[in-house]
């Protein structure tokens, strides 16, 4: 759809047509679902509020059944209640930030089983209280 | 084969053993051998030719022969007595060696024995080399060190009571005897005419002097009941589990009782040894012999004494042992490591 220009060599009969075309695309501000309808500015400035904003997007992702499916992500910080991840990656993976049962990940320590000839019967990862190494 | 350091968990953690852990566990050893599964055992039997150890002899002298004339004393000229010439022989000690045929315990999946840390994050289970070189023979030399150890015997000359031990035999299994000469001439130590000749007693009679009696060590005798942390397994589903204690004694007992029995250089072994006129040196050990409790001294007299006796006509003069204790032989019980 063309801007509606109004130009100095317009009749006055387009002049009314144009002027009520721009009316029309206006629209009727007591139609606004807006809070505040005293003016479209007052209207776009209610709805360009942060707080309004998070309100609008928290309670339509806690519908049940409604998720975020985007293809990128990224956030500075985040907290997640709960969550599952199928796979995870990371290449600055800060494990002194990761804790599990208040035990920081950076205390994996890697763990080995042998049996009296020196077979190894169990290899793995202990997550150890400590993060000293050589100590358990 | 080396001598490791089990783990254990230490109600909040898993824990090398300290030293003085390590110990208890080769006291706890030793408290087992005490128990009455030992393999190695010392019997009173009488008249059983003393199986797998010497025999003791306890020596006496003996009267000389008498001599007589009709005219006077001056006329005998009576033989010296006879040093040691009477004896009996004490073989009354017998030693078993595999009592109960002990059996080695197995590496049964090589995770037998405890684990060790063998760097960092790797645990190891022991081999059944390194039991021997942690525990077991440390607890043989312990066995074998002299002291009353659990489950070892000893002499005394306590014939109804000693303190955490038990007797053998209520016989003892070595009397020294002596001549009488205080019951037959009243120790005369010198030349004296008394009525007492032709002997009635013949020329060997004796009197006891000292009985000694075989004793065993009770269980709990030297540490009493050794309290240990037991050590930690894996299984065979890779857990690390704590064995029950009597898992844990039944495999130190079944180390000690066979490696006791069996294995050369630790197995405990009992022999007399003797210095003085029946000498015997025990050759067959590699630990050096130590002696059992007390003593057993082969003694007899060290003088005689002329003893004349007129009956009517008849002048009689014999030559008596007298005097004092004289030692023939000294006889030891001996614990040692062969």
């Amino acid at each position: 759809m063309a801007i509606t220009v109004i130009n100095l060599s317009d009749p006055i009969s387009t002049l009314v047509t144009k002027t009520n075309t721009v009316a029309s695309d206006l629209g009727d501000k007591a139609n606004l679902s807006t809070t505040d309808k005293t003016s479209l500015v007052t209207a776009i400035n209610e709805l360009n509020s942060a707080s309004n904003i998070a309100s609008q997007v928290e309670t339509f992702f806690n519908n049940d059944g409604v998720i975020l499916d985007v293809g990128g992500f990224h956030a500075d910080s985040a907290n997640i209640d709960s969550a599952h991840i199928t796979s995870l990656s990371s290449d600055t993976f800060n494990s002194n930030t990761i804790n599990i049962d208040g035990v920081t990940v950076s205390d994996l320590k890697p763990l080995q089983i042998k049996n009296s000839a020196g077979t190894v019967v169990l290899a793995g990862y202990l997550l150890s209280t400590s993060n000293v190494d050589g100590t358990l | 084969m080396a001598v490791r350091t089990p783990v254990y968990w230490d109600g909040s953690s898993i824990a090398e053993m300290s030293a003085s852990q390590i110990t208890a566990i080769k006291q706890r050893c030793v408290y087992l051998f005490g128990g009455s599964g030992r393999p190695v055992n010392l019997t009173y039997d009488a008249g059983n030719s003393a199986v797998g150890m010497r025999r003791m002899i306890d020596t006496r002298d003996t009267a000389g022969a008498a001599t007589n004339n009709t005219t006077s004393f001056a006329n005998n000229s009576p033989p010296s007595t006879n040093d040691g010439a009477a004896s009996t022989t004490y073989d009354y000690v017998d030693l078993s060696q595999t009592d109960g045929s002990p059996t080695e315990t197995a590496d049964t999946n090589n995770i037998a024995f405890p684990l060790y840390i063998e760097s960092t994050g790797v645990f190891r289970s022991m081999t059944r080399d390194d039991m021997y070189d942690t525990f077991i023979n440390d607890a043989i030399d312990l066995l074998v060190d002299g002291n009353d150890r659990d489950g070892t015997y000893r002499v005394s000359t306590q014939p109804t009571t000693l303190a955490n031990h038990t007797r053998v035999n209520s016989n003892p299994i070595f009397v020294d005897k002596r001549y009488d000469a205080s019951g037959v001439h009243g120790g005369a130590t010198g030349t004296s005419t008394q009525d007492i000749l032709p002997l009635t007693g013949g020329v060997d009679d004796p009197v006891t002097i000292t009985s000694f009696y075989l004793w065993r060590t009770n269980q709990g005798a030297s540490y009493g009941t050794p309290s240990i942390e037991i050590p930690l397994q894996t299984d065979t589903d890779e857990n690390l589990v704590t064995y029950s204690p009597s898992e844990f004694d039944d495999l130190l007992e079944s180390l000690i009782f066979y490696s006791a029995a069996f294995r050369t250089n630790y197995i405990i072994h009992y022999n007399f040894e003797a210095a003085g006129v029946d000498a015997q040196v025990i050759t067959d050990n590699v630990s050096t012999p130590k002696q059992r409790g007390d003593a057993i001294i082969d003694t007899t007299l060290n003088a005689q004494v002329r003893i004349n006796d007129q009956d009517a006509d008849n002048y009689r003069s014999q030559n008596l042992p007298t005097g004092s204790a004289e030692v023939e032989t000294t006889y030891t019980l001996k614990i040692y490591r062969k």
